[in-house]
């Protein structure tokens, strides 16, 4: 991926893929790299390049597995999208002025790839936040109370103090 | 700028009637204050350890498994600047001696360069023993002339006792203290044998406890399981021996793996992933 540090110019939809999006993709793929180049300026593009194998060209006995050079991600610009290796083709996604999500089905239309299915214990656990949170909210309101009660009381203090001071 | 003080009435100025009433009111006040004072004070009594918590009712994970999330977390950075950071908790006293030391980790964890210079007699045979050790400069009335002129190109700085006199007559503490460079002899800066601080000042980094926590930068994100996995062995065997030398003043409870963005994973201690789909090496490309 390659885009522009700020969001200016069409870059906060590529910056948010990256942002939200892109930790998903890869925890659950880790053996992929997925590198990014963050750039100064907003004027150029901002593209996704995809590497897919081949597969209509399987690795022959005895031949040499393709050397494949990639450079780490960057944030100066310094890595930028290489050519395609001999046994890969590349589909380039423009992203620019595009929101993430349609990034997203775009990338998912590209890939094909196959959405992870939540397990019934996830479920539970994504209820079980749900349900602290809003627990939560209850009980910030408490203690905020509490707070701005103990806050007045100390205040009260302070103004005797000082026309006791006087 | 000074703050616009409230105009001040002189005591006998002030009507005798309302002088009187403000005087009794405050009195009572003052009395009420007094007690709150003492109680707040009560609450506020330290216990004499830092509270600590039992890490195996929280989840933890394996090292593999902490790297897969903590590397998700974060994807797309350049991998030489960000760092996995280790936390180990203690369980300790609030006073007595803390821990402090030096680690030379197998895998580097640093991105900049150690550049020594070393005080030391000029054209001395100790100023040659230390330049082809690697410092890049040596010498004394040279350097302190440079540090003068804040040519400072060295980011350490190491003394040999003999120098150590003239060092402290140049008075360049003004300088140097700021920057952390002024050599002294509890952080073994002050040495008599300036080869084998350059050498351990090369790959050495410190640690020092702080409110019963030691934290280190143990690896770079770009870094392989097994790079890391012998980064933290290195660290805690060289803690587990600063510990040893308290007599179980101290022990260790919790290991917390995090990076320069991510969330503190707890370890367990194991390597292995527990998904048996992802292997180490899928852990070991190019992020």
């Amino acid at each position: 991926m390659e885009f522009a540090k700020t969001y200016n110019d069409g870059h906060m939809g590529p910056r948010r893929f990256w942002r939200d999006m892109l930790p998903r993709l890869k925890y659950y793929n880790p053996a992929i790299p997925m590198i990014v180049n963050r750039k100064e300026t907003n004027e150029g593009t901002a593209v996704m390049s995809v590497y897919f194998r081949k597969d209509d060209a399987p690795v022959a006995a005895g031949q040499e597995p393709v050397v494949r050079v990639q450079p780490p991600s960057s944030a100066i610009d310094a890595s930028k999208a290489v050519d395609p290796a001999a046994d890969e083709r590349v589909v380039k996604i423009d992203m620019k002025g595009k929101p993430s999500d349609e990034i997203f089905n775009h990338f998912l239309a590209e890939t094909r790839a196959q959405p992870v299915q939540t397990t019934p214990e996830e479920e539970a656990e994504m209820r079980e936040v749900v349900e602290m949170q809003r627990q939560g909210a209850i009980d910030r309101e408490i203690q905020r109370v509490r707070v701005e009660e103990r806050r007045r009381e100390r205040a009260m203090l302070e103004r005797a103090r000082t026309a006791g001071a006087a | 700028m000074t703050r616009p003080k409230p105009a001040l009435v002189p005591r006998f100025l002030v009507p005798a009637v309302s002088h009187a009433q403000t005087q009794t009111r405050g009195s009572k006040n003052l009395a009420k204050m007094r007690e709150l004072a003492r109680k707040e004070k009560k609450k506020k009594k330290l216990s004499k350890e830092f509270k600590s918590w039992d890490p195996t009712k929280y989840p933890q994970f394996s090292l593999c498994d902490a790297m897969r999330y903590l590397r998700a977390y974060e994807v797309g950075r350049p991998p030489t600047t960000i760092k996995y950071e280790l936390a180990v908790r203690l369980k300790t006293p609030r006073n007595g001696p803390v821990i402090k030391g030096r680690v030379r980790f197998p895998h580097s964890v640093k991105t900049t360069d150690v550049r020594v210079a070393v005080i030391c007699p000029d054209n001395s045979e100790i100023a040659q023993q230390a330049l082809q050790a690697g410092a890049v400069l040596a010498g004394q009335e040279s350097l302190f002339e440079a540090i003068r002129n804040e040519n400072i190109t060295f980011n350490r700085l190491i003394c040999h006792t003999s120098s150590e006199a003239a060092l402290n007559k140049a008075g360049l503490g003004r300088i140097l203290g700021p920057k952390g460079l002024m050599p002294n002899k509890r952080m073994r800066t002050i040495t008599d044998n300036v080869v084998s601080a350059i050498r351990d000042d090369a790959g050495a980094d410190e640690y020092r406890e702080r409110s019963a926590a030691l934290r280190i930068p143990v690896g770079q994100l770009g870094f392989t399981p097994k790079m890391l996995a012998a980064n933290v062995k290195t660290f805690m065997t060289s803690i587990k021996q600063e510990i040893a030398k308290l007599d179980g003043a101290k022990e260790i409870r919790e290991v917390v793996l995090s990076s320069s963005h991510g969330p503190g994973f707890n370890l367990n201690g194991l390597f292995d992933p527990t998904d048996d789909k992802v292997t180490p090496e899928d852990l070991s490309h190019v992020m």
